[in-house]
C-alpha cells in the first residue's frame, strides 16, 4: 500500500508541476519583449503590449479593495467581537454558503442588479461591485477565525484596565494582524483571478482608451486571455500566453507571502 | 456619556455591515429567481426538453435537458476521479511521506490551486488540445480534456482538505490501534472513519466546484449541445451556455429569462449541496462519538 500510494502521489505531483511550469515557461520569454508592459495591443493583438489590460486589472483591484476591505473588516469585527455566539455562527454559515456559490451566479446577479436595475451598464463600477459581493464573505470567513484565535484574556485584560469596546477591538486587531494580512492577500488573489463575473458585468474585448470614469467599460488580464484563446488565431496567442504566465507569477507571489506569514506565526 | 456614544456608534456600524452581507445572499436568490419567473411561466416543462434553439425565429426552443445531463455526467465522472486520487495522495502525505516530501508536494499543490481558472482553460486549449489532436481525437476540445483540466483545478482542494482532517485525528487513537495489533489497512480505516466528516465535506465541495465552474468548461469542453456518447465527444455543460450567452442576449427577452433559470438551477444545486453537507457532517460526528 505504501508504494502504490507513493507512486500515485509522485505522479500527481509531477503532473501538477508540469502544469505549473509549462504555463509559466511558455509565456515567460514574452514578458521581456520591449514594450510588453507599456504598449497598447496592435493588429488584432498580434503586436504591441498589454498596457490597458494591466491597468484595467489594477483599477478593478483597487476598487474591489476600497469597497470590500472596510465592509469586510467591520463585518468580521461584528462576528467575532460583538454578535452573540449563536447569531455569529449563523452569519458565518451564511458567509460560508456564499463562498461556495459559483462565480458565474455572482456574475448573473451583478448583471441583473448593477448593470440593468441600477443602470450602471457594462462598466468598471458594475464589475467591482460584483467582485466585492463575492470577496466580502470570502474575507470575513477567513479573517474571523484569526480574530477568534486571539485569547480571551487579552480582551478581558484590556477592558479591566478601563478601555472601551472600540479600544479593546483595536487591540485584538493588532494581535491578529498576521492573520488579517493572510486573509487580505487571499481575497486579493481570488478577486484577481476570477473571470466569469467580470466577463459578464464589466469587461470589453477591445477598447481604445483607458476607463476615465467609473461607468466606462474596462479591459482586464483574465478576460483578454479568454477572448484571445477563443476568438483569435495563432498569431495572437503569444500575448495570451504572456498574460497567463504573468498572472500565475503574481498568484505564486501572493501564495508565497501567505506561506511566509503562516510560518512566522508558527515560530 | 461620550464613551457610551462611541460604543453605540461602533456596535451599530459593525452590525449593519454584517447584516448587509447576510442580506446579500437572500438578494442573490431573490433576484435570480424573479428574473427566471417568465421562463418558468411561459416555457414550463419544456425547459427540460433536450433541444436548445434559443434564437431561432420561427419556433425557438429552450430545452436545457441535454446540457443538464452533460453537466451532471461531467461532474460525477470528474469528481469520482478526484475523490479517489485525492484520498490516496492525502493518505500518503498523512501516513508515509517524509517531512520534506510532504512540504514540497503541499507547496506545489498550493501554487496550483492559485492558478486562475481562465489560465487553466488556456492550458487545456493550447497544450492538452494539441495532444488530443495528435492522438487522433476528432475535436481538440472535448469531454475528457475538460475533465482533466477540472481535475487539476480541484485536486489541490481535495488533497489539502482531506489531509487536514486526517491530521486532526488524535494520535492516541492511531497509536492505540497499532498497540492492539491492527494491520496497516485497519489503522488507516480507523483514521478515515474518524476524519469522515471532513472528508465528506471535501468531497461535496469538490463536486460543487466542478458543477459550478464556468471558464474551464466554456473554453475546453467543446460547446456541442449533444448527449455524450464517447469520452472524446465535445459537450456543452449548463454553465458554459450561461457564460457564453448571457453577455449577448437581449435584456428582458424570453431567452434572457431562461438563462436566469439556468443560473437559478446552478444556485439551487449549490445550496442543496451545502445543506446536505451540513446534515451529513452532523450525522457523522454523532456516529463517531457514539
Amino acid at each position: 500500500m505504501r508504494w502504490t500510494l507513493r507512486i500515485l502521489s509522485y505522479a500527481v505531483f509531477l503532473a501538477m508541476l508540469f502544469v505549473l511550469v509549462s504555463i509559466v515557461v511558455s509565456g515567460l520569454p514574452y514578458l521581456f519583449r520591449p514594450g510588453f508592459f507599456t504598449a497598447w495591443p496592435r493588429r488584432a493583438m498580434s503586436e504591441g503590449g498589454i498596457f490597458p489590460m494591466l491597468v484595467g486589472s489594477l483599477m478593478l483591484m483597487a476598487l474591489v479593495f476600497a469597497i470590500s476591505i472596510p465592509v469586510g473588516l467591520v463585518g468580521t469585527i461584528f462576528l467575532s467581537e460583538i454578535a452573540p455566539r449563536k447569531f455569529s455562527l449563523f452569519l458565518q454559515s451564511l458567509a460560508a454558503t456564499m463562498n461556495s456559490v459559483p462565480s458565474i451566479v455572482y456574475g448573473v446577479f451583478g448583471l441583473a442588479l448593477f448593470c440593468i436595475k441600477l443602470n450602471f451598464g457594462t462598466s468598471l463600477i458594475s464589475a467591482s461591485l460584483t467582485l466585492s459581493t463575492m470577496s466580502i464573505p470570502f474575507f470575513m470567513n477567513s479573517a474571523v477565525e484569526f480574530l477568534r484565535a486571539v485569547p480571551k484574556e487579552l480582551r478581558e485584560g484590556v477592558i479591566s484596565l478601563g478601555a472601551n469596546k472600540l479600544q479593546a477591538t483595536l487591540m485584538v486587531l493588532r494581535a491578529s494582524r498576521n492573520g488579517i494580512l493572510t486573509s487580505l492577500m487571499l481575497t486579493l488573489g481570488r478577486a484577481f483571478s476570477e473571470t466569469a463575473p467580470i466577463l459578464v458585468t464589466g469587461a470589453v474585448f477591445y477598447s481604445t482608451r483607458l476607463p476615465g470614469k467609473l461607468t466606462d467599460p474596462v479591459m482586464t488580464l483574465p478576460t483578454s486571455i479568454y477572448a484571445i484563446v477563443m476568438n483569435l488565431g495563432e498569431s495572437s496567442q503569444w500575448m495570451a500566453k504572456g498574460m497567463a504566465s504573468l498572472m500565475v507569477l503574481i498568484m505564486m507571489f501572493i501564495y508565497s507571502v501567505v506561506q511566509i506569514t503562516r510560518r512566522n506565526k508558527r515560530e | 456619556m461620550m464613551r457610551k456614544t462611541v460604543s453605540f456608534i461602533f456596535v451599530s456600524l459593525t452590525s449593519l455591515a454584517a447584516v448587509v452581507v447576510a442580506a446579500a445572499l437572500f438578494a442573490i436568490v431573490f433576484f435570480i429567481f424573479s428574473e427566471s419567473v417568465p421562463a418558468i411561466k411561459e416555457v414550463g416543462l419544456g425547459l427540460f426538453s433536450p433541444n436548445w434553439y434559443p434564437v431561432w425565429e420561427v419556433e425557438p426552443e429552450f430545452g436545457i435537458g441535454t446540457m443538464l445531463l452533460n453537466s451532471l455526467i461531467l461532474s460525477v465522472w470528474t469528481s469520482v476521479w478526484v475523490w479517489t486520487i485525492g484520498l490516496g495522495v492525502a493518505i500518503y502525505l498523512h501516513k508515509y511521506a517524509l517531512n520534506k516530501e510532504r512540504e514540497l508536494i503541499l507547496r506545489v499543490l498550493e501554487y496550483v490551486s492559485g492558478i486562475p481558472s481562465v489560465v487553466l482553460g488556456l492550458f487545456g486549449v493550447l497544450i492538452l488540445g494539441n495532444w488530443f489532436l495528435r492522438l487522433g481525437a476528432w475535436s481538440a476540445q472535448n469531454f475528457l480534456n475538460a475533465s482533466i483540466v477540472l481535475s487539476v483545478l480541484t485536486l489541490p482542494f481535495m488533497v489539502s482538505l482531506t489531509f487536514q482532517s486526517l491530521e486532526k485525528v488524535p494520535r492516541q487513537l492511531t497509536e492505540g490501534a497499532i498497540a492492539l495489533g491492527a494491520k496497516d489497512l485497519a489503522v488507516t480505516w480507523i483514521e478515515l472513519k474518524h476524519a469522515a466528516a471532513g472528508i465528506v465535506n471535501a468531497m461535496l465541495t469538490v463536486f460543487n466546484r466542478i458543477f459550478g465552474e464556468t471558464m474551464i468548461v466554456l473554453m475546453v469542453a467543446g460547446g456541442a449541445n449533444m448527449l455524450l456518447k464517447s469520452l472524446l465527444d465535445p459537450v456543452r455543460p449548463l454553465t458554459a451556455t450561461l457564460g457564453s450567452e448571457i453577455g449577448e442576449v437581449a435584456v428582458g427577452s424570453l431567452h434572457y429569462s431562461v438563462l436566469f433559470f439556468i443560473a437559478f438551477l446552478v444556485l439551487t444545486g449549490c445550496l442543496i449541496l451545502n445543506v446536505l453537507s451540513n446534515m451529513i457532517t452532523r450525522k457523522l460526528e454523532r456516529w463517531i462519538k457514539g
